[in-house]
């Protein structure tokens, strides 16, 4: 079984609509293939909404090898703006094993075969 | 350009709760008045307990709330027990919740708190 080194889980609790794009970004950009979006709903008090207030939103985690963990918390903490307020919130967590994830190789269709 | 800098919680761990759909609100709500600061919740569906419970099993709701609430590692414990008691998770067929310690954790602070903290 392969398996990755020092695997970390993050997290992030980001307003409706911004997971699906994260996801992109981090596939683009980084790489990575392990994200995965959830939808909830989510009420907190740090943000300009009214204390309690039930809100859309998305719920974002990605696995990574440890010594790729805080570059890509620190990539995130930026696309997503983060620190911003409403902006939701991140988390890392340490997890105990993660087994290893890649895509299958798909030929891409020439456009004769598509027509 | 210059670098800009990350403040992160530390101290912090994740509270999940997994509960029969309809019943988070009084959990949030005790959570809150115990000290959290807020919650997430998704849906989910679960199995397994409502196999075991026969004919009973049709009393367990098959859809699920999962409750995400992330506290500081003071608060942890009073507030765990707090969801506990007010979700009667000591009840079969009613959720299960567990603790997760995050190693940090990043949001907006206000820069008047920032402040604070930097002197």
């Amino acid at each position: 079984m392969d398996e990755v080194n020092s695997p970390k889980l993050i997290t992030c609790f980001l307003p409706r609509g911004r997971g699906l794009p994260l996801i992109k970004i981090l596939h683009e950009e980084k790489g990575l293939v392990t994200g995965n979006v959830a939808t909830g709903r989510g009420t907190g008090t740090a943000g300009t909404t009214r204390h309690g207030t039930w809100i859309e939103v998305d719920v974002f985690d990605v696995m990574v090898s440890g010594d790729r963990a805080d570059e890509i918390f620190k990539f995130i903490y930026e696309k997503a703006k983060i620190g911003e307020i409403d902006n939701g919130f991140m988390v890392q967590s340490r997890l105990s094993r993660l087994t290893t994830f890649s895509l299958p190789e798909i030929e891409e269709k020439s456009s004769e075969d598509q027509a | 350009m210059p670098q800009r800098e990350i403040t992160v919680l530390t101290d912090v761990s994740l509270i999940t709760c997994v509960v029969q759909r309809g019943v988070a609100d009084p959990i949030i709500q005790a959570a809150r008045e115990a000290g959290a600061q807020g919650a997430t919740v998704n849906f989910a569906r679960g199995m397994g307990v409502r196999e075991r419970l026969g004919v009973l099993g049709v009393a367990v709701e098959v859809e699920k709330e999962v409750i995400h609430i992330v506290v500081s590692s003071e608060q942890v414990d009073r507030i765990f027990e707090k969801m506990y008691l007010a979700g009667n998770l000591d009840t079969p067929g009613m959720g299960i919740m567990y603790i997760t310690p995050l190693e940090k954790a990043a949001t907006y602070i206000p820069p008047e708190i920032l402040n604070r903290f930097s002197k």
